[in-house]
């Protein structure tokens, strides 16, 4: 009010410069926040621990998987087409193959959505 | 459990046996058993901690409350991760999976109580919902283009119809994988706890130094409950993450 040097739009153009700091301020403290939270989840051994456990029971269970999969197709096939035991032969190895192939995709796709970016058409 | 001359079955605690009266629906046998009690029992606690332990709404978390926002967190978080901002619509799916497969394991550690997630009837049964999710929602969003799950790009023609014969089986191996890793690790554990506790029995009713060496079974009970306890919460960790990840399959097909 007293101050006549400066004018309402002059004010009002200090407040926002002053407002879009205040908010790239925080912006930045958010990320700074989000990041450390993230490598501290991602550093706590109790996390760690948990998630190698849960990727060793997947893997493990992605062999078996396959192999009883394609052991079954199999002998569907057979019992179909009375090729015994051609085609379950082929087709276990064809499902060890398929267990192979999904554990090499866990173990090379990292999962999430930085992942889904770089993969994504 | 233990039937004639000191045999210990460790196979009989996953027995399903009627409670009550029976009841026919058209037919079909509706009768309480052991295991829907022990999942209406799992529903209940649910039902508790989420609604009792959410109803104080308070800015500072008591004990039940905290457990409860950690569990939803923790699910959203990683629902979040895996499969990105419009998987969260997929949130109310997967965390009762996840609440149900957990509660359900820590129940079943309990001695007496039943495992329901110790019979693969129950576990294939989620792994079929999962699946069937995948399958209708990446139907309806992406029509036929959906089917690029099993088409990936930059293989050379020769190659390509071997492919997607292993890409198909790989996705007929997801729900027989993912109810079977919950199933067996359940069973495993639980006959492991049993064989033994039986250990302990046989040293005893054997007699004479033999009874000295009784603490070693015992102390190995206690190892194994912790493993257990473990166990029975990755899995259910385990389990909600491949739900997400299918998901995502499902969200963005096409590799």
């Amino acid at each position: 009010m007293s101050q006549k040097s400066s004018g309402p739009d002059n004010q009002d153009a200090e407040l926002k410069a002053r407002l879009d700091s205040l908010s790239g301020a925080i912006k930045a403290e958010m990320v700074h926040v989000t990041d450390e939270r993230k490598a501290a989840a991602a550093t706590t051994p109790a996390v760690g621990l948990g998630k190698a456990m849960g990727t060793g029971f997947r893997v493990t269970s992605e062999l078996v998987a396959g192999v009883l999969v394609g052991g079954f197709l199999g002998w569907w096939i057979d019992r179909w087409l009375g090729s015994s035991p051609f085609a379950l032969l082929i087709m276990l190895f064809v499902g060890m193959v398929a267990g192979f192939w999904n554990v090499y995709k866990i173990a090379m796709k990292p999962t999430g959505p930085g992942a889904d970016d770089k993969t994504q058409n | 459990m233990a039937s004639e001359a000191g045999a210990i079955d460790p196979i009989h605690q996953f027995e399903i046996s009627k409670i009550g009266p029976s009841i026919n629906f058209f037919g079909n046998d509706l009768s309480l058993t052991n295991s829907a009690l022990f999942m209406i029992i799992a529903v209940g606690i649910i039902y508790f901690l989420m609604i009792y332990g959410t109803k104080s709404k308070s800015l500072v978390p008591g004990r039940l409350q905290s457990a409860a926002e950690m569990l939803y967190e923790f699910m959203a978080d990683t629902v979040r991760s895996t499969t990105g901002k419009e998987g969260m619509k997929f949130m109310p799916l997967v965390f009762s999976l996840f609440i149900f497969v957990l509660i359900c394991n820590m129940v079943g550690l309990i001695p007496g109580t039943f495992t329901v997630t110790s019979h693969i009837v129950v576990t294939f049964m989620f792994a079929l919902l999962v699946i069937s999710t995948v399958i209708i929602y990446g139907f309806v969003t992406h029509g036929t283009h959906f089917f690029g799950l099993f088409v990936p790009s930059g293989v050379p023609a020769p190659l390509l119809p071997f492919i997607v014969l292993i890409e198909v089986i790989s996705f007929i191996s997801r729900p027989i994988s993912l109810s079977m890793r919950l199933f067996a690790n359940m069973l495993a554990g639980h006959i492991a706890l049993k064989v033994f506790a039986g250990f302990i029995v046989l040293m005893l009713t054997a007699g004479g130094w033999v009874i000295a060496l009784t603490p070693l079974p015992m102390a190995m009970i206690v190892a194994l409950y912790a493993l257990e306890l473990l166990v029975a919460a990755l899995q259910a960790f385990v389990f909600s993450i491949l739900t997400c990840i299918y998901l995502n399959d499902a969200l963005h097909p096409g590799h």
